[in-house]
């Protein structure tokens, strides 16, 4: 017999946990599908914390907050294209410099809005938002439909990702980007312009998971509070392979998988809870191998364009 | 590089990343030549400080090592973080599990058990890149998450000591812990070790046919085919290599500081061993320069910001800005490499020859 | 009334290299013009002038009697000029409707624009499978896609560069039918290639080219074959070019030596279906010089790749010295003794990035010579480089330079030290003289010369033919992946060699 409370819990946990994580996936399968790995994302979750934790802080808007962390996380997008797109350094090293500079900035500027005293400054957030009569639903009920705003907000960029990338003219013309840039620059494709594009948007749903840290869970901003979900997200990415609903699917899969360990370091001791950490990894593994990679992945990704190469 | 030389250029980048952390210390409140003065004096000319540095350097120059290696292949080892985890591991269950050996037979023996973790560890990724084409990339990346867990069960389940307050494992024995190099410090001799890796792989790069063969494979892969070179072979030797220098890192961590094995040992040492490398042009005898720069920015960030009272997190900004710096001023607008780090090596050769033509005429 | 294309003067230098001279051409609608010429002759030069990749030195474009300027492939396609290259560029990962979509404005991708791409696949009897990716299409059906996105895109112009090349026997017919097809809907189309037999198949005139000027645009129903020939290949003496007097060269007399190398029936087929070499046989005698003569393309890359193991044969044998080495390593062929001078000197034959005397010992570091104690002695490295260095006269004359700071010629000769000191049975060149300048070619057919006359056999592949006339002991021309006949290079005429190097595959047998 399944314990319904039990069910519930780990609902509600794969939701909280996974919805960062699935912010930054969809923020990396953007940047992917356009050619551009964005080892960004963790330093990108931090900027968007700070630009909310420091809106709100200033306004006392929750809304303030989540235009100032998208604001932040444009911006740092928009600095890894400049870096990956106008000067071509290699996109790994490129990122893992952003991620160290983001994090000792975000740290400073923390400090100096909010002052270094332990805990932060509490600032006001988003409550969560009751949809009537599904919310009140046994288990699914107070665990999907009763969550914060940024929740619903993801489901609904999730899709609207979906559409537009996969469905719309523009979506077409970014994927042949990533595919084969040389080939969309003969079609017509604007493949620089396109990039620029898909790194700053990618940028902004990597700030939403640091938004939504802040303004839907904690209230307040902790320096190196990504804790390393944009690195998960981009296991994510492959996981969901390279779709942004699979990536969605495969978060909150990462999601789940957590809030059951989680449960279980309580409930059940003697099952060895790193299992259930291992096993999204294990499983963005496998079908990396079983499925390859070459049949979803982005042909083109990490790869510079130059118009003037051969 | 037509005005600006190549070292003139690093020189105002590091210049630059320095000055908009000198910018940030001012906005603090503070003087930026006394913060830096601080900084740099307190980590490499105080003797609590340089111990300091060297510790935080040992684990950043073997993971360094195990980017180049790969990378002069042509391979892009980012599995350095789980590597150095599973080389911790099977080292500390060597040490846990063979508690009664002479130090002079264990410690090598630890070396080889944590080497074959990594080694281990980075063949599945070698062998699917050279044999099915899947993009280390990816692959390293994953394979960092499960080792970092696979740890935590094994500290908190099987090696987890008696009373542990949290997850760590028992001591090793007093026999197998490194020397310690400066009476009363930290520093054991596990900078050293690296460095004794640096000179053996630096001379095994330059004059032996098969790391000179593993540098032919990164620079030009048809030109290797060309002469014969077995790319597949040279990329799985090439892993190997990187992922046993890594578990070294790992086994130095566990037998040289902390004696035991913890929960997250390490602090993303693979992640630095990247920007080591990187900032080494790929050249291991310069890795040891660039992981003693990291290793005292982050050992002396805590000292200026108690001494001076600047933010440590400065340093991390400081640290993040000479990546960038560094990396944009190598790029000439119509460079075509994927990977930068390659150009840089060329150009610091080029660099050399124009000298040395210089001399001659 | 105005022709619709108007070509006249158009001028175009690289450096002090003059690639087209002069060109005049009238053309219209409903007609295909093909191309033809050797390498080198300006056909793909005036192509890339025609869709806006070059801007011309002098001259003007008029297209239905005013004067346009091209100076961008998009502005080509505003004008309705399209060009299909050897290698398309198409997303391997998308469909074919996709494909034809990609970068158009919005008004342009509606469901008529999808009806319309069916219209024009069948209006062209195009067999276009819309419902898989491009990676899983056979070679001329992804051919197909790429006119189509041209044609959607309302070409009048449409140029193709070499298009039977990639093809699979079976696929050129239907290809051929397509395009004829187009002629008959009122495109211009410029067919560009070097088989005689597909331009009298397919085209209404033939504009012959050679060192960048037009020799001729002949009607090609009223023009034999032989004429197209000679005009492409030019009436020049044989050998004099060079600057070598004929009665200096010595031809070896290698009748009754040993076979050196033995290529049986060799086939090789690409992943793609296309027969690069049908089976192929020849046979090169000890100390002697081989010629393969043919245009660019026909398979004799593959030939020296497949000779020293950096391709494997689909069928056949290769014997060296009476030994089987058909199915030996890349290092085992370097152990035996063959030297390899590649065609592409900076991919393959050279580190650019590490120094001369790195270069002359890459190929054979393990080499007795280069090692000292088991490691690798720097010390014999320099030296032996020094000593190369001035025999070859490489300069500047700094082994420890980097090969990239060489000028071609004396890169060439890095190669060919390196190569020629490990050629103890046989040395493969393949266009040893690409891109040198007259002192280096000498400098370089000389030594190959010398390898030679120590009783080394050599196969000595190039498109320069008054290099190969002028060098081999006996010439093999090579077409579509055969031998289509092997001559002396002492009695026979250049217009007997152009009709091999284009003679058709029915015309060989």
């Amino acid at each position: 017999m399944i314990d319904l409370v039990l069910l519930g819990d780990v609902l509600a946990g794969t939701a909280r946990l996974g919805t960062p994580i699935a912010f930054a996936a969809l923020g990396g399968v953007i940047a992917e599908r356009g050619g551009l790995y964005n080892i960004g994302l963790e330093g990108q979750i931090l900027a968007g914390a700070l630009g909310a934790a420091a809106g709100s802080f200033a306004t006392g808007s929750a809304m303030i907050g989540l235009g100032c962390g998208i604001i932040c996380g444009l911006i740092s997008g928009l600095l890894l294209g400049y870096m990956s797109i106008r000067l071509r350094i290699n996109q790994l090293v490129g990122g893992i410099a952003l991620n160290l500079l983001l994090a000792g900035l975000t740290a400073f500027l923390s400090r100096q809005i909010f002052g270094a005293q332990a805990g932060g400054a509490r600032v006001n957030g988003f409550s969560q938002i009751n949809i009537p009569f599904l919310s009140d639903l046994p288990v699914v009920g107070p665990s999907l439909f009763s969550q914060d705003p940024l929740f619903y907000l993801l489901i609904g960029l999730a899709i609207a990702a979906w559409f537009w990338l996969m469905k719309s003219h523009k979506g077409l013309d970014l994927r042949a980007v990533g595919e084969n840039p040389k080939a969309a620059d003969l079609a017509g494709v604007p493949v620089f312009r396109m990039q620029y594009l898909a790194i700053a948007v990618s940028g902004a749903l990597a700030a939403l998971a640091g938004v939504q840290l802040v303004l839907s869970q904690v209230y307040v901003f902790a320096e190196g509070m990504s804790a390393g979900k944009g690195f998960i997200a981009l296991a994510a990415i492959i996981l969901g392979r390279w779709s942004p609903i699979g990536a969605i699917c495969a978060a909150l899969f990462f999601g789940f998988c957590d809030a059951v360990q989680f449960k279980l370091q309580f409930t059940s001791p003697e099952i060895p809870y790193q299992l259930f950490l291992i096993l999204p990894y294990l499983a963005s593994l496998v079908a990396l191998v079983v499925l390859g990679a070459k049949a979803s992945a982005p042909a083109s990704v990490g790869l510079p364009y130059d118009r003037e190469h051969r | 590089m037509n005005r600006f030389t190549m070292q003139r250029r690093i020189a105002i980048a590091l210049l630059s990343a320095l000055s908009v952390g000198g910018v940030l210390i001012l906005l603090d409140g503070h003087n930026p030549f006394e913060a830096y003065k601080v900084l740099f004096l307190e980590s490499f000319l105080n003797y609590w400080g340089f111990s300091n540095t060297l510790v935080k350097a040992s684990p950043m120059l073997l993971a360094g090592l195990a980017v180049i290696i790969p990378m002069r292949a042509g391979v892009f080892n980012i599995g350095g973080e789980g590597q150095i985890y599973i080389g911790g591991l099977f080292g500390a269950v060597f040490a846990l599990a063979i508690p009664n050996l002479p130090g002079i037979l264990g410690v090598p023996l630890i070396f080889i058990a944590a080497a074959a973790g990594g080694a281990f560890w980075a063949a599945i990724p070698a062998y699917l890149k050279a044999y099915r084409g899947t993009n280390e990339v990816i692959v390293t990346l994953l394979m960092n998450f499960i080792a970092i867990h696979i740890v935590s069960y094994a500290v908190a389940g099987p090696l987890l000591a008696e009373g542990a307050p949290y997850p760590y494992s028992e001591e090793v024995s007093d026999a197998y812990r490194l020397p310690i190099l400066m009476p009363q410090s930290d520093t054991h001799a596990g900078f050293v070790f690296g460095l004794g890796m640096t000179i053996i792989l630096y001379f095994w790069l330059r004059f032996t046919p098969s790391g000179f063969q593993l540098d032919l494979v990164g620079r030009n892969a048809r030109a290797a085919a060309y002469a014969g070179v077995d790319q597949k072979k040279t990329i799985i030797r090439a892993m190997l290599i990187g992922g046993s220098l890594a578990g070294l890192a790992g086994a130095i961590e566990v037998i040289g500081l902390k004696y035991r094995l913890f929960h997250l040992f390490s602090d993303g040492y693979g992640y630095d061993g990247i920007v080591v490398a990187f900032l080494a042009a790929l050249n291991p005898i310069v890795a040891p320069l660039t992981a003693l720069f990291l290793a005292g920015l982050s050992a002396g960030a805590g000292t200026m910001q108690r001494a001076v009272g600047v933010d440590s997190s400065v340093i991390e900004v400081v640290e993040g800005l000479v990546v960038v710096f560094v990396a944009a001023a190598l790029v000439t607008p119509r460079t075509t490499s994927i990977s930068i780090l390659k150009l840089l090596a060329k150009n610091l050769r080029l660099r050399r020859q124009t000298q040395r033509r210089k001399k001659e005429a | 009334m105005d022709p619709f294309l108007n070509v006249t003067g158009i001028c175009k230098s690289f450096g002090a290299v003059r690639a087209l001279h002069n060109v005049n051409l009238l053309a219209s609608k409903g007609e295909c013009i093909a191309i033809l010429g050797e390498n080198g002759a300006g056909k793909t030069t005036f192509a890339s002038v025609l869709i806006g990749l070059y801007q011309p030195d002098n001259g003007e474009i008029k297209l239905g009697g005013a004067p346009v300027s091209v100076s961008s492939p998009a502005k080509a396609i505003e004008h309705g000029i399209g060009m299909i290259h050897q290698h398309f560029s198409l997303v391997g990962a998308m469909n074919a409707e996709e494909n034809i979509l990609i970068g158009l404005p919005s008004t342009k991708r509606g469901a008529e624009a999808r009806a319309r791409i069916r219209q024009l696949c069948s209006d062209f009897d195009f067999n276009v499978d819309f419902d898989i990716r491009v990676t899983e299409m056979p070679v001329g059906m992804k051919q197909r896609v790429e006119i189509l996105k041209a044609l959607f895109r309302d070409v009048s112009i449409l140029i193709l560069d070499e298009p039977t090349s990639v093809l699979a026997p079976t696929e050129i017919a239907p290809f051929l039918k397509g395009v004829r097809k187009l002629v008959a809907n009122g495109c211009l189309v410029f067919f560009i290639s070097h088989k005689l037999d597909e331009i009298r198949e397919i085209a209404d005139r033939v504009m012959v080219m050679r060192h960048g000027r037009v020799e001729g645009v002949l009607p090609v129903a009223t023009t034999p074959m032989a004429q197209m020939s000679a005009l492409m290949m030019g009436e020049k003496p044989t050998s004099e070019t060079v600057g070598m007097p004929k009665a200096e060269k010595v031809r070896n007399d290698t009748s009754s030596a040993p076979d050196a190398l033995v290529v049986s029936d060799v086939c090789l087929i690409d992943p793609g279906g296309a027969e690069i070499l049908q089976d192929l046989t020849l046979t090169v005698k000890a100390g002697e010089i081989l010629g393969i003569a043919g245009i660019d393309g026909n398979g004799q890359t593959e030939l020296s790749e497949v000779i020293t193991g950096l391709k494997r044969q689909t069928s056949g044998a290769i014997h060296l010295n009476g030994t089987e080495i058909s199915s030996a390593s890349i290092a085992s062929r370097i152990a035996d003794g063959i030297g390899f001078v590649p065609e592409d000197r900076h991919a393959e034959g050279l580190v650019l990035s590490l120094s001369v005397e790195e270069n002359l010992a890459f190929r054979s570091i393990g080499d007795d010579r280069f090692m000292s104690g088991g490691l690798i002695s720097r010390r014999a490295m320099h030296e032996i480089a020094s000593d190369v260095v001035a025999a070859f006269d490489i300069r500047p004359p700094d082994p420890k330079l980097n090969a990239s700071a060489l000028s071609g010629g004396n890169q060439q000769k890095i190669v060919l030290a390196r190569e020629v000191a490990r050629a103890r049975n046989l040395l493969v060149v393949v266009q040893p003289t690409k891109g040198l300048d007259v002192g280096a070619t000498d400098f370089v057919q000389n030594q190959i010369r010398a390898v030679a006359q120590s009783g080394v056999g050599v196969l000595y592949i190039s498109t320069e033919l008054e290099h190969v006339l002028d060098i081999s002991d006996r010439v093999a021309v090579m077409a579509f992946g055969r031998i289509t006949g092997v001559v002396d290079p002492e009695n026979t005429t250049l217009q007997d060699i152009g009709l091999l190097m284009t003679a058709a595959p029915e015309e060989v047998k």
